[in-house]
């Protein structure tokens, strides 16, 4: 990190920081493990099994604390520091974290900008829920068709009305193929935009990085910037990882 | 047991499609994360960046207060050099002690923070825990909810002819019609005429359920009851003739009319007691040989007196050869046992459930004769029953010695009594070829023969496709052949191309599921797969195996309990179903 990176939070023990993940899962936990743990004997304390990750806590044998909190979802917003006295090793792990952040594709939120990216997630997630209810709407419409005569429900496949018997005509399977052809469409539409979302596209300007080997930490609205080096954003756009995009509420 | 029991009318079970019945999404939203964001981290940062922003005019005002101190010193009063040391040090808190201070300050604050966080994490985990339950439970009721075996039943309610099977066949089908025929309320009564019990579980199920059953075994039972009970003379006369001209296929219809005659006016004699078998062939005997009535005998003297007084030597001498051939019949009867106080076996009583089955005991002969005679009574029975409130539902098992006009007979007086008459036949041959049609639906089941399945193919309509599809019902016994077979319609009657196909299951069984082989394939097997998008999640799989066109061989490889559902009311016939009630079990898994 620079030192310029330093000035991004008053405090020198804590960070917040965004992961274009839609919510913090067990591999996210295991590199902040490894990271945290790399030195001064950090361990997990208070490990929950079940459940979505919303906090965890290290600590060292000399009784030193970290704790990490999830602050919001799609993208995952986190902080993280120690909820006592600071020392150096969480000092120290803090900036291996940094570091672990931003070449998973990070980004850091500086102080300045915790409020307002915080409120601007809280929209995202309630677009992500309602777009995962559109998704959740679109597949089940994509295993249905309608009967033209009763009107009740059979599935996209079937032969017959379950309901009244009939047997659907061939123009109507046409109908439906056509019918189901729009609902793949707009689910896939919706699929790419909950994408973007756990991406955390449009938060900021050049983050992710998408937008290949600009500097991630200038906001969206040229705000102060909030991020780390050219280095960081690089290695972001390689390992931005193009993976699937769970529910809204993953459990561990 | 009991479970087999229910209050819709079930003679098997369709394999439908799983995704028939697709549940609707949980429609609860998952509560979010209510974290405040604090307003400190933007008040202090600001004034940490107002803070550092002045040090160098800081550091240059304390240069310039730290050259004035000792100025003021030497050339004013010392304690004039206070004044330029307090600006030193104010300026070098400003500049640098002032941050340190900011930064151990939001330290204090981020702790704070992050404990109200914890508190807060506490409440959400046990929110989105309560609602993760309430979306395990919806959607753990949404699936069971969506099972791919439905009933399967006729579409009509008179007759239903069913033809081929075995026994464990038709004990399956019986199982699982009549239990559900008695738990809708119908009164059922089954003449089992096949010589296998296959109506003997049935009473089973239904006492378990707390049906009242009524049931003989015959001529086991013979001593309790009194088949002729309930009948006229004139009554008796029709049933015993009928019945030995039925047995006697090669005996002129005339002698039916004499037969009838001369047993009618026997009966009509007996008027001292209730008319047996005993006591009539005692009486027909008495005809020719007056020896055969006497103190010990089963008749009285006036009885016999009533007799000769008809009977007069004209009658008997013309009537030798037929009275001859009636005592032989009756006296095989006769012989089995009987009760002039016993009950009859097909009265039209209470019982939910009625079951009276012929036993292998007796040679054919008499076997055959009983059979007749307990048609003829059940017909006889159904003239009687009328328009009676509420189902009623006659099941004949074993129907292929009937004769043609006998059921035919019973089916119209069936029909005008508003009864459902269900016709079991072992084969499709004889009287049952001409019979086929007669009624509303036919049910198939495995035809061994290749006559006999040629001919049910060809009444079935040869276009018609099941197509099979994989899929995977795991039985918990031990099986010996693991089999993943499966059937689902895709296109039949007149669309012969498969508009889609159908889904899945396989089971392991000691026998095939629906087949007991692999059918010629009619397209080459393939696999599609397909996902909506691999970010969500969401995919489904669909895998056709086989195609099972009617087909002579696809009738002979039915497995035991599968059958073809031909019904003309039903616009998705033909239907391909199961009977086997271990389907019961595989779906409560």
């Amino acid at each position: 990190m620079s030192r310029q990176d330093h000035g991004l939070w008053v405090g020198r023990s804590y960070l917040h920081f965004l992961l274009p993940v839609p919510t913090l899962s067990a591999v996210e936990i295991d590199l902040l493990d490894r990271a945290i743990g790399a030195a001064d004997g950090w361990t997990p304390a208070a490990v929950t099994d079940s459940g979505p990750v919303l906090s965890r806590a290290w600590e060292t044998p000399a009784k030193a604390e970290l704790r990490l909190a999830v602050l919001s979802w799609y993208p995952a917003f986190v902080t993280l520091g120690p909820p006592g006295r600071s020392g150096r090793a969480a000092r120290s792990a803090r900036e291996r974290v940094a570091e672990l952040v931003l070449s998973q594709g990070g980004f850091l939120v500086g102080d300045p900008e915790l409020a307002r990216v915080h409120e601007r997630l809280a929209d995202r997630w309630a677009r992500a829920v309602a777009l995962q209810r559109e998704i959740d709407e679109l597949e089940f419409a994509l295993e249905q068709r309608q009967c033209v005569q009763c009107g009740s429900a059979a599935a996209r496949r079937a032969a017959h009305c379950p309901t009244c018997r009939r047997r659907f005509t061939g123009a109507e399977d046409v109908a439906s193929d056509d019918q189901h052809r729009g609902v793949e469409a707009a689910l896939h539409d919706r699929v790419a935009q909950l994408t973007a979302l756990a991406r955390g596209e449009g938060i900021f300007a050049q983050w992710p990085a998408a937008a290949a080997g600009s500097r991630p930490g200038a906001s969206a609205d040229g705000g102060p910037g909030a991020g780390a080096g050219a280095g960081g954003a690089a290695d972001a756009a390689s390992a931005a990882p193009d993976r699937p995009v769970p529910r809204v509420v993953p459990h561990r | 047991m009991s479970s087999l029991v229910v209050r819709e009318e079930r003679w098997g079970w369709e394999f439908g499609e799983p995704d028939n019945r697709v549940p609707a999404p949980f429609p609860e939203p998952p509560p979010g994360l209510a974290t405040r964001p604090p307003a400190w981290p933007l008040r202090l940062a600001g004034q940490l960046k107002r803070a550092t922003g002045r040090r160098d005019g800081l550091a240059k005002v304390a240069v310039g207060a730290a050259v004035l101190c000792p100025v003021s010193w030497i050339f004013a009063l010392p304690v004039a050099a206070l004044a330029p040391a307090g600006i030193v040090v104010g300026a070098l808190w400003l500049g640098w002690g002032r941050p340190g201070w900011l930064r151990r300050r939001a330290n204090a604050r981020y702790a704070r923070w992050l404990c109200d966080c914890a508190a807060r994490d506490i409440r959400a985990s046990e929110e989105l825990a309560q609602w993760a339950a309430r979306r395990s439970d919806y959607e753990r009721n949404a699936q069971a909810a969506s099972d791919p075996w439905s009933p399967l039943r006729p579409a009509t309610t008179e007759r239903v002819d069913v033809f081929g099977g075995t026994a464990r066949s038709w004990a399956a089908m019986l199982r699982a019609m009549d239990s559900s025929l008695a738990g809708s309320g119908a009164r059922l009564t089954v003449l089992d005429l096949s010589q296998d019990q296959v109506g003997r579980g049935l009473g089973n199920v239904l006492s378990a359920a707390g049906a009242p059953v009524a049931g003989f075994s015959l001529p086991e039972q013979m001593g309790a009851v009194n088949l002729l009970s309930g009948l006229s003379a004139e009554d008796i006369g029709v049933v015993v003739a009928e019945a030995i001209r039925a047995a006697e296929p090669d005996a002129a219809a005339a002698a039916v009319t004499m037969d009838a005659t001369l047993i009618q006016h026997a009966a009509a004699a007996l008027a001292e007691a209730p008319v047996t078998f005993a006591r009539l062939h005692t009486a027909l005997r008495a005809v020719l040989d007056p020896r055969a009535a006497g103190e010990d005998s089963l008749i009285s003297r006036a009885e016999y007196a009533a007799l000769s007084e008809w009977l007069n030597e004209t009658v008997r001498k013309s009537a030798e050869p037929r009275l001859f051939r009636i005592i032989a019949a009756v006296g095989r009867i006769a012989a089995l046992g009987g009760d002039a106080s016993g009950v009859s076996v097909l009265v039209d009583d209470s019982s939910a459930l009625r079951v009276v089955e012929l036993s292998e005991r007796e040679p054919d002969l008499t076997s055959e004769l009983l059979r007749q005679v307990l048609f003829q009574i059940l017909l006889h029975q159904v003239r009687r029953f009328g328009r009676t409130g509420g189902r009623r539902v006659i099941v004949v098992a074993g129907a292929d010695t009937l004769r043609r006009a006998h059921i035919e007979r019973l089916d119209q007086v069936a029909r005008k009594n508003g009864i459902r008459l269900v016709l079991f036949f072992r084969h499709l041959r004889d009287d049952a070829t001409k019979l086929i049609g007669g009624g509303e639906a036919v049910v198939f089941m495995r035809l061994g023969n290749t006559k006999e399945a040629e001919q049910a193919a060809n009444f079935i309509g040869t276009e018609h496709r099941f197509v099979a599809s994989q899929f995977t019902v795991s039985r918990g016994t031990n099986p010996p052949v693991s089999t993943s077979d499966g059937t689902t319609r895709a296109a039949s009657g007149h669309d012969p191309v498969a508009s889609g196909s159908q889904s899945s299951g396989s089971r392991n069984l000691d026998y095939g599921w629906l087949f007991s082989y692999r059918g010629p394939s009619a397209d080459p097997s393939y696999g599609t797969q397909k996902s909506t998008s691999q970010q969500t999640g969401g995919s489904w799989e669909h895998q056709r195996a086989y195609d099972y066109t009617i087909s002579p061989t696809m009738l002979q490889g039915l497995s035991p309990t599968a059958f073809i559902l031909v019904d003309p009311r039903d616009p998705g016939s033909p239907r391909l179903g199961d009977c086997d009630p271990a389907i019961l079990d595989s779906r409560r898994r």
